[in-house]
């Protein structure tokens, strides 16, 4: 089925192609000319009912000659540094206009931190769209890209979905320029390598690419740059974007790239070899090759005590499990395998149920979707009408369900349970509604044989997912004491002197190199 | 591990677990589509030639979350067991099932004549059947009078006769309780005989209950005869299957027992050697005991008291597990020891040329008990 879906996409992917190339930019191919006139006039087309763009004329004091414009888009820009540095020299100056030098003027006469030089109108438009300031003089063929951008961001806040109790509470925002400063930071060496893209055909999206040079597995980076290049897109509004585009296993539930809203996760991560892929706009930063056990890390796990945090990474794999399994399996008691229960388990469960309509397959599947509309209406909601979805929750559905006999109190529980474990493990929240109701299903069929045959069909997609060619889940070869430190328990930090085998080039750690030396 | 190997340990994993399921029944039934048996008593009517069965079910409408579960009594008869399980369908909208009955009682009359092994056939067959389930034997007229509940009780009778006859074997050790499956392969095998509970009613109170009262012979599947609580505790001394249990004596003088012995671990070997073509069996107990009462003024701190309550204990002991020994040998002609299992296993030719005539051997074989008691604690307080 999956094959049939690629090729789907494929024979997509090319229509697409072909809607692209009949879109033409009209810019792309005009120059930049010598005469302010026209360029003026090409601005202007160019800029047509964007009343956001401003013009500004200038001329010098002291030469009439020089003649020359700016053009910028309001709001994303300094005006302070347009005005006191850019505009005042080029007015104070006194350039002829056969005697024009745009290096010289741009080195020594303005006094902006960055600038470049661009002949193509198509990175002149794409400039001031991101709000530095385009200077074209009379005379020069080449029109100076000026840095002035400046926007209102959202402040460096505590990531909502990434709270923790101890260890740093930054999180980053939706600038690429200041999440990528967060992370080096935190990571004061030129090792740390950035390289920037831009994706998308016309939100023209930076993509900054992150790794450590001595860390980093080449092929994969390789493999990365190629499957970011290769992308085809009109716009990248956030990271899922690329996470779909990118992904080893396109039409899998689980992920295939990591993410983290934490810039001291980011590091870890880069520390440990991976690639941060940074987008603009997005404060979710990924990280790729992905293990499955990233599911069931967290950043708090290494700023607590091991022992606790081993505890908490135990609760949340058993959590995955109970929270796709507990419907599944209490179905399989309740209406193949009665023997299992024991007899005053059994006798409470069906006096419960004597006097229920539904069956309990059908119950079961009312109660999850019931507790997944109130999950995601408390999601969506306005926070202060929170309290009205815990008692139409709590009381309506709950006690006042099983008080008039439609639901049996056993449900209650299992939905209970399925529904508060499955908010320990977020990452896994797709898999877990399709494999969840993938049992229940099975089971409601065919009892525990059709549980065994659904959990098989997990742990045989789980063990087949790779990321970036890295098996998800490594069941052969590798599997050593070195290789299971940070899996099922969280050592020591001490103890963690190596990095995990697939994902580097260099598996030692600083650590016992210090050590070596 | 290698990839190959890890495929094959799955495979086999996953084959082993699907067995488990495989056990049970193929179709979805909800829990409030059934009766849940819980104790089951079987008779037999003459007159009718009928096997005249009584279920008891948890009664599930009438109870409420506060009060306990009480049973109700389903009656059913057939001509075969199957018969009547079916018939009794035609009482009630729901199903009866078969997945956690505890005990099964047997009338006495139909144990002795037609014999046991009939009857747990059904249960061991059935797909959904408990083999795990405790069979006893009733030693009222009926069976169905065990099970029936009493007025004003809070739970199930059954369920009740299934703890006290598995307590007994921790605390008092007068009956033995034994898993159906296990009935089956020690009877089909080596002319043994086993010990089931017997269960009566008997006043208790205002009320008048069920209750353990020692064993029950079964020899061949059918029923011989049966022992008193007491004759059943040393009858499982000798073959080491005490878990706990208390000995009495009367030492210093004869109007009551003085001295209680709480025996907390119980070991018994037997072995036999043949001179001059007889056989001789010799049963060596062990128990460890603590004293928890001593109403008659022995110093327990003298050594040589000690001694004196131990082999006190010992003789005591002798002399009971002898006439265990010998009531099973001449009067019921019982082999519920397992003598002839030990020389099958020891010896296959000889049991052999001796099986079949087994039933006159074991009356006359020489038994020779040896027992050891141990004072491990004298419980003293000062």
């Amino acid at each position: 089925m999956f094959k049939f879906l690629s090729k789907m996409r494929e024979k997509k992917e090319r229509e697409m192609e072909d809607t692209f190339s009949k879109f033409n930019d009209p810019f792309k191919e005009i120059k930049v000319s010598t005469l302010l006139e026209d360029n003026m006039d090409m601005c202007k087309k160019s800029f047509s009912d964007m009343d956001v763009i401003k013009f500004r004329e200038i001329k010098s004091q002291k030469e009439d000659s020089f003649k020359a414009f700016i053009v910028f888009c309001g709001g994303m820009v300094n005006t302070d540094t347009i005005g006191t540095n850019i505009i005042k020299p080029l007015i104070s100056c006194n350039f002829a206009k056969d005697n024009i030098d745009i290096d010289a003027i741009l080195k020594g006469t303005l006094q902006v931190v960055d600038f470049s030089t661009t002949d193509s109108f198509d990175k002149i438009v794409e400039s001031v769209m991101s709000g530095d300031t385009v200077l074209f003089i009379e005379g020069c063929f080449k029109a100076a890209v000026l840095y002035t951008k400046e926007y209102s961001l959202r402040a460096v806040e505590e990531p909502e979905n990434e709270k923790v109790i101890g260890g740093p509470r930054e999180g980053f925002n939706e600038s690429l320029a200041q999440n990528l400063t967060q992370v080096i930071r935190r990571a004061r060496t030129n090792e740390l390598k950035t390289k920037i893209l831009t994706i998308g055909r016309r939100t023209k999206t930076e993509v900054c690419v992150c790794y450590f040079d001595s860390l980093v597995d080449k092929d994969i980076l390789k493999d990365l740059l190629i499957r970011l290049n290769s992308i085809e897109i009109d716009a990248i509004l956030d990271a899922n974007y690329i996470t779909e585009l990118i992904g080893d296993h396109r039409y899998s539930h689980f992920r295939t790239t990591g993410y983290s809203e934490r810039p001291d996760a980011i590091v870890a991560k880069l520390l440990e070899g991976r690639i941060a892929i940074f987008i603009d706009g997005s404060p979710m930063v990924l990280t790729i090759p992905y293990l499955f056990i990233e599911n069931f890390q967290s950043s708090e796990d290494y700023y607590f005590n091991f022992y606790y945090s081993t505890f908490a990474r135990l609760l949340r794999i058993a959590a995955f499990f109970l929270t796709i399994m507990v419907p599944a399996i209490y179905i399989a008691t309740e209406a193949f395998h009665q023997e299992m229960l024991p007899l005053q388990l059994l006798i409470r469960m069906a006096q419960e149920r004597q006097s229920v309509p539904l069956p309990a397959a059908i119950e079961t599947v009312i109660m999850l979707i019931v507790f997944d509309v109130l999950r995601e209406t408390g999601v969506r909601m306005p926070s202060n009408i929170g309290q009205t979805l815990g008692i139409v929750g709590a009381l309506v559905i709950g006690d006042a369900a099983v008080q008039a006999s439609l639901i049996a109190a056993p449900m209650i529980i299992v939905v209970g349970v399925t529904g508060i474990t499955s908010l320990l493990v977020p990452r896994l929240n797709s898999p877990i509604i399709f494999w969840r109701f993938f049992l229940l299903f099975l089971s409601a069929t065919f009892g525990f044989f059709g549980f065994t045959i659904g959990t098989s069909l997990l742990f045989i997609h789980i063990s087949n997912l790779t990321s970036f060619g890295v098996e998800q889940i490594c069941l052969d070869a590798n599997f050593s004491l070195r290789n299971i430190k940070d899996i099922f328990v969280r050592a020591p930090i001490n103890l963690m002197v190596n990095r995990p085998d697939s994902l580097t080039s260099n598996a030692t750690r600083q650590l016992e190199e210090n050590v070596n030396e | 591990m290698n990839k190959r190997s890890a495929r094959k340990a799955c495979f086999l994993l996953l084959s082993i677990i699907i067995c488990l399921y495989l056990t049970g029944c193929w179709n979805y039934r909800g829990l409030d589509q059934m009766n849940i048996v819980v104790g089951i008593a079987v008779d037999f009517n003459k007159a009718e030639n009928l096997y005249d069965l009584s279920f008891e079910v948890a009664s599930l409408a009438g109870a409420n979350k506060e009060s306990g579960i009480v049973g109700r009594i389903i009656n059913a008869q057939g001509k075969t067991i199957f018969d009547a399980i079916r018939n009794a369908k035609r009482k009630e909208a729901d199903k009866l099932f078969f997945g956690s009955p505890h005990v099964l009682v047997i009338n006495k009359y139909l144990a002795s004549e037609m014999g046991i092994l009939g009857v747990i056939d059904f249960f061991l067959r059935d797909g959904e059947g408990r083999e795990s389930m405790c069979v006893a034997i009733s030693q009222e007229e009926t069976a169905a009078i065990i099970i029936e509940s009493t007025e004003g009780a809070i739970e199930m009778v059954s369920v009740n006769l299934h703890e006290i006859m598995r307590e007994e074997k921790n605390i008092m050790g007068s009956a033995a309780q034994m898993e159906m499956y296990k009935i089956f392969s020690e009877l089909s095998s080596k002319k043994r005989s086993v010990l089931l509970p017997a269960l009566r009613k008997v006043k208790n109170g205002d009320s008048i209950v069920s209750e353990a009262n020692g064993s029950a012979i079964i020899k061949e599947d059918k029923l011989v005869g049966f022992l008193n609580p007491d004759q059943s505790k040393y009858a499982l001394m000798a073959q080491g299957e005490l878990k706990s249990s208390i000995i009495t004596l009367g030492l210093t003088h004869n109007l009551a027992n003085d001295i209680s012995l709480e025996i907390f671990k119980n070991k018994a070997k037997k072995s036999y050697k043949i001179e001059d073509g007889k056989i001789k069996v010799k049963i060596e107990v062990e128990n460890h005991v603590a004293v928890s009462e001593n109403q008659s003024f022995i110093n327990l701190k003298d050594e040589k008291e000690v001694e004196k309550v131990e082999k006190a204990a010992e003789e005591k002991i002798n002399k009971n597990i002898q006439s265990v020994v010998s009531t099973m040998q001449e009067r019921y002609n019982a082999d519920v020891f397992g003598f002839g299992e030990m020389i099958y296993k020891r010896d296959l030719k000889f049991w052999e040329e001796i099986s079949e005539r087994w039933d006159e051997i074991y009356p006359t074989l020489e038994v020779e008990v040896k027992s050891k008691v141990k004072i491990r604690n004298t419980a003293l307080i000062m």
